[in-house]
C-alpha cells in the first residue's frame, strides 16, 4: 500500500468518524445533560430564567441554556433549547425567544405541532408557566421582523431550521394559559 | 500525485469558503462630497440615526433617490463629520450573496419602511467624508429621520443557523472521495 493509498483511505476514515459524530449528535438523549445544568442553576433566584422546556404531545424535556445574539451571532446551544437573555437590539427584539437545533433530540420534532397544543416551561424561582400554540409560520432567515416587539409579553416564540439543507426557518408562537 | 492535491485543496475550499462562491457586485454610488440624483428628502437639522449604528446623530441629513433601488444617504453632523450611508434594496439577493455582502461591511436592513423608505429589505453601507454642515431650513424629526429602533434592527442580521445538515453531507461526501481515492490508489499500486 503505497503512501497516498494510505492518506486517502486516512482521511477518508477521519470523515466518516465525523460523519458518525454528527448523526450520533442529533440522536443522543440530553436527559442527563439537564440533570447537570439544573443542579448548577439551582440557586438563581434574583432574575428567574427559564430552566427547563417541556412540550408533553412530542415527548420534549430539554433544558433551557441562556444565550445572546451579539453583533448578529447567535449563541447556539447543542445541549439544549437556547434563551435569548441579551442581544445589541434587545430593545426592538421580543421578549420569551427560544430556539434550538432542528435534530431529533432537539427541537427537530416541533414542526409536528399542532394548534392548541401545551408548551410548559419551569422557571428557576420554581414558577411553572404553561402556553397554548397559537401560530406556526415558515420564514427565509432573514425575516427577522418575525422577532422585532410584540406589545403582548405573554407569548413566546420557539423556532429551529426546517427545509431542504435548513434552509428556512419554523416559528411556532404560544400564548400563556397562566 | 498532482491530481490528489488538486483534489484535496479543492474539497478544503469547497469547505471553509463554501459561502464565498458566489460573486455578487453592488452598484456603484457617487460620494456624497460629489452627490448626484433626485433629493428625496432633506432636514437642516435634526435628530437623525445610520444604518446598523444604535446611536443618534445631530446635523443635516440628505437623502438623493439615484433609481428605483439605491439611494444615497448623507449625513453632516455640526461638527463636520459626514457619513454617508448607501442604501441597496435587494429583493433579487440570495443568502449567499447576501453573507458576502455583510463580510465586506455592508449591513442588512429587514424592512426600508423603518427608515422612511420602500418596503422590503435593503443593504447599507457607511462610510465617512468631510462636509461643511448646514444651518438653515426645516427642523426635521419625521420622513427620512431615522429611529434608533431602526438602526438597532440592523444588528439582528439574520435567524440563527439552527441545523447542521450542510456540515454532514460536506462531511459525508468528503469521506466518500477520500476512500474512494484510498481504493483507486490502492488498485494502481496493486498493477
Amino acid at each position: 500500500m503505497n503512501k497516498w493509498c494510505k492518506i486517502s483511505f486516512f482521511l477518508g476514515l477521519i470523515f466518516l468518524f465525523l460523519t458518525v459524530f454528527f448523526i450520533l449528535q442529533r440522536y443522543i438523549p440530553l436527559t442527563l445533560a439537564k440533570d447537570l445544568y439544573n443542579q448548577q442553576n439551582n440557586n438563581v433566584s434574583s432574575n428567574p430564567l427559564p430552566l427547563e422546556i417541556i412540550i408533553p404531545s412530542i415527548n420534549l424535556d430539554l433544558p433551557v441554556i441562556p444565550a445572546k445574539l451579539v453583533k448578529g451571532k447567535w449563541e447556539l446551544s447543542s445541549f439544549g433549547v437556547s434563551y435569548l437573555i441579551d442581544s445589541d437590539s434587545s430593545d426592538i427584539l421580543r421578549s420569551n425567544i427560544f430556539y434550538g437545533h432542528n435534530w431529533p433530540n432537539l427541537l427537530g420534532n416541533i414542526t409536528k405541532l399542532q394548534l392548541g397544543e401545551k408548551i410548559i416551561v419551569k422557571f428557576s424561582d420554581g414558577f411553572i408557566k404553561e402556553y397554548k400554540i397559537s401560530a406556526f409560520e415558515t420564514v427565509n432567515p432573514e425575516e427577522v421582523s418575525i422577532l422585532f416587539n410584540s406589545s403582548d409579553s405573554n407569548e413566546i416564540t420557539l423556532y429551529t431550521c426546517t427545509g431542504f439543507l435548513d434552509g428556512k426557518r419554523f416559528i411556532v408562537r404560544a400564548m400563556v394559559l397562566y | 500525485m498532482k491530481a490528489f492535491l488538486v483534489i484535496l485543496l479543492t474539497i478544503f475550499n469547497i469547505i471553509f469558503n463554501v459561502h464565498y462562491v458566489l460573486a455578487v457586485e453592488a452598484p456603484n454610488f457617487p460620494s456624497c462630497n460629489k452627490p448626484s440624483g433626485v433629493i428625496k428628502v432633506q432636514y437642516n437639522e435634526g435628530t437623525h440615526g445610520i444604518a446598523g449604528d444604535g446611536s443618534t446623530y445631530t446635523g443635516k441629513d440628505t437623502v438623493y433617490e439615484l433609481d428605483s433601488d439605491n439611494l444615497q444617504q448623507c449625513f453632516c453632523s455640526t461638527s463636520g463629520q459626514g457619513i454617508q450611508t448607501n442604501w441597496w434594496r435587494i429583493s433579487s439577493l440570495d443568502e449567499n450573496q447576501q453573507k458576502i455582502l455583510r463580510n465586506l461591511g455592508w449591513k442588512y436592513i429587514p424592512n426600508g419602511a423603518l427608515w422612511g423608505l420602500k418596503d422590503g429589505a435593503y443593504m447599507a453601507q457607511n462610510s465617512n467624508y468631510t462636509c461643511t454642515p448646514g444651518n438653515s431650513g426645516d427642523n426635521g424629526t419625521g420622513g427620512g429621520e431615522i429611529t434608533r429602533e431602526a438602526a438597532s434592527a440592523g444588528q439582528v442580521l439574520g435567524l440563527a443557523y439552527t441545523g447542521n445538515s450542510i456540515f454532514l453531507l460536506i462531511s459525508f461526501l468528503t469521506a466518500v472521495i477520500f476512500l474512494s481515492l484510498g481504493i483507486i490508489f490502492h488498485k494502481k499500486a496493486g498493477h
